[in-house]
């Protein structure tokens, strides 16, 4: 069991909470309970081939995934998980 | 829809703008969003793009938006929006910023004219991410001596 967090903007699609419990090994199967528990997040999360949308960025223990093993990063019981939209404009 | 906010908050807004030229100044709104929405503190970041597109383009880097995630807990506070300069623009969004904005956040633009900022402007995406609505500004207090 780890604990899921989400920036505001991805509040609405977890029940307008900030966090949620999730299971899984690792940050793939985290994700995938995550999108099970709350389906109306997959389609932010996930494009339609399955893989993880290029603007959202994922930290454990406020660690990029991308400077550990990416989905592959095993979780902990007591892991925070964060999901964090890209912000770019003009 | 109304986003309030204070002159002093609007200044600090102004001022990043303002150091940022000529190039893009941007940053998070921190407050809370319940039954009006209200920014209590910015919090400024440097605009991450390469040298070459700053003029015109702003990036926050993930780093920097947990930074600010986690500002905003500390102070009991949300992350309800963004703000960014347009140098010698008019604070009308672009069709890159309509690309790149999330519906929810509000998006503060100051327009910046040969160094001054002039005027803000808020706007929101619409649910369907087809255009941008324009929300009121309300300031709410004078400026601190």
């Amino acid at each position: 069991m780890a604990v899921l967090k989400v920036g505001a903007l991805m509040r609405y699609y977890i029940n307008n909470q900030p966090q949620a419990v999730v299971h899984g090994a690792t940050v793939l199967e985290a994700l995938q309970d995550a999108v099970t528990r709350y389906p109306a997040l997959k389609f932010h999360v996930f494009d339609s081939n399955g893989k993880i949308r290029r603007h959202i960025n994922i930290f454990v223990n406020s660690q990029n995934i991308r400077d550990l093993k990416g989905l592959k990063t095993k979780i902990n019981e007591d892991d925070q998980i964060m999901l964090l939209a890209s912000i770019s404009g003009g | 829809m109304t986003l309030r906010l204070s002159k002093d908050v609007l200044s600090q807004i102004h001022l990043h703008g303002e150091q940022a030229y000529p190039e893009e100044g941007a940053g998070f709104l921190l407050g809370a969003d319940e039954a009006e929405r209200v920014v209590q503190a910015i919090f400024p970041l440097s605009n991450s793009r390469e040298d070459a597109a700053r003029h015109n383009r702003y990036l926050i880097t993930p780093q920097d938006y947990l930074k600010a995630e986690m500002e905003a807990d500390r102070l009991n506070l949300s992350l309800i929006g963004v703000f960014h300069s347009h140098p010698d623009h008019p604070n009308r969004p672009s069709e890159f910023d309509r690309e790149w904005a999330q519906p929810f956040f509000s998006y503060i633009i100051t327009s910046v004219q040969s160094g001054k900022a002039v005027e803000s402007r808020s706007w929101r995406l619409i649910e369907d991410r087809s255009q941008f609505v324009e929300e009121k500004i309300h300031i709410t207090s004078p400026v601190s001596p």
